[in-house]
């Protein structure tokens, strides 16, 4: 992820970082779909995950001057994703706000962009499960076996040891696999 | 063993994670457990829905328009600027002071041109270039009068400081919105700006 030399910063995040909101609405564009995936998945509801986007994308204009082109620019953009959603959670009031919201699963992946291998309906029952998991296990799912981050790696985004988000993998997987009858 | 036993292996023995005489083991028991195979049969498929889930999802509904009134005039370019004033390691804290002097005032032109009010690890890191500033005009009005002793060690903490403040960039810009690494960043900054206030007074007192 961290190369020993920084790539060319493409033209449209250079355009951006020096200010045109036109080249910002390019890049929203180019990577809202990716943005809105993991936000809902981490989320569990499509209301929370669209709020979630959108504060992403407000902290990417607020960051783009410490983008250095170290990674690719999807790269840092996920990273961020991730870390804006879990920072938000980590907000006691938001997060009771939205006990509600995450309770209900009908509105979620309201327009996948592309259609997955097994087709559509394996895609929304596995998601529409996933948003019924207990948030600990949910998260660390998304996070292990959906974005393929490693233990380690989640262990220190969610500020846990790495034998817990072991554990919260354990038991998601199996509640999934029970509630899709596999 | 027991299935219970095996039980917690097969998660890691899906992810290949299992020493290989382990996963052995586990082969052995699976291949008499009809149970044992049926679960790591199920995960696997719940693994591999999960990994073949699209990677990009739209919204139900625009997004832009609750985004656009909420962007300040320009993105942050203090971190572009910056460093300019982290980098370059003086030879003796006056050069720094000069420096700093300068730099600082550049800084100042990108802080009067950035319009909109920022909140956050942005505006702390403003609130430190500016302090930094400020005490370099300090510096230089009345640099006082260090020892050589006294300089060498304020020079080596300052590279110290400095070397710390890069490691901790170089780990934000990787990892960007990580509130630890953001708190990191602004308690090297402060640890800085600590150093050179200590610098000053340290000059007072030996002039």
């Amino acid at each position: 992820m961290n190369d020993a030399n920084p790539r060319p910063v493409n033209e449209t995040v250079r355009r951006a970082q020096q200010g045109d909101h036109t080249a910002f609405r390019t890049l929203y564009e180019t990577h809202v779909g990716r943005v809105y995936a993991v936000c809902l998945r981490l989320a569990g509801n499509a209301s929370e995950a669209e709020e979630h986007a959108q504060d992403v994308f407000v902290r990417v204009w607020e960051r783009l001057g410490t983008f250095r082109g170290d990674s690719a620019f999807s790269t840092w953009l996920h990273r961020l994703t991730v870390n804006e959603v879990l920072r938000a959670r980590r907000t006691a009031g938001r997060r009771t706000a939205r006990v509600t919201l995450a309770a209900d699963p009908a509105d979620l992946e309201s327009a996948p962009a592309s259609a997955p291998a097994d087709g559509p309906a394996v895609s929304e029952d596995l998601t529409q499960a996933m948003s019924r998991l207990p948030e600990g296990a949910r998260t660390v799912f998304v996070l292990h076996d959906v974005e393929g981050y490693q233990h380690d790696e989640i262990a220190s985004m969610l500020d846990i040891a790495e034998g817990t988000s072991k554990a919260q993998l354990f038991r998601a997987r199996r509640l999934l696999r029970e509630m899709l009858g596999r | 063993m027991t299935c219970a036993e095996f039980a917690p292996l097969l998660d890691e023995y899906i992810d290949g994670g299992l020493p290989p005489e382990v996963a052995r083991t586990v082969e052995d028991h699976l291949s008499g457990c009809d149970r044992c195979r049926a679960e790591v049969a199920g995960l696997r498929s719940v693994v591999a829905d999960a990994r073949a889930l699209p990677r990009s999802v739209l919204p139900g509904r625009e997004l832009w328009t609750g985004i656009e009134p909420r962007l300040a005039a320009e993105p942050t370019r203090s971190a572009v600027a910056r460093p300019l004033l982290i980098r370059v390691r003086p030879l003796l804290l006056f050069a720094a002071a000069l420096f700093l002097l300068l730099a600082g005032a550049t800084l100042a032109t990108v802080y009067q041109r950035s319009r909109a009010p920022m909140t956050g690890f942005a505006l702390e890191q403003r609130r430190y270039v500016q302090a930094t500033a400020d005490l370099a005009r300090r510096l230089a009005d009345d640099p006082g009068h260090l020892s050589p002793s006294t300089r060498a060690v304020v020079e080596r903490n300052l590279a110290i400081v400095d070397q710390a403040i890069r490691e901790a960039e170089a780990a934000l810009a990787t990892d960007p919105g990580n509130t630890e690494l953001e708190q990191m960043v602004l308690a090297r900054y402060a640890q800085r700006l600590d150093l050179l206030r200590r610098a000053t007074e340290a000059g007072r007192q030996e002039s």
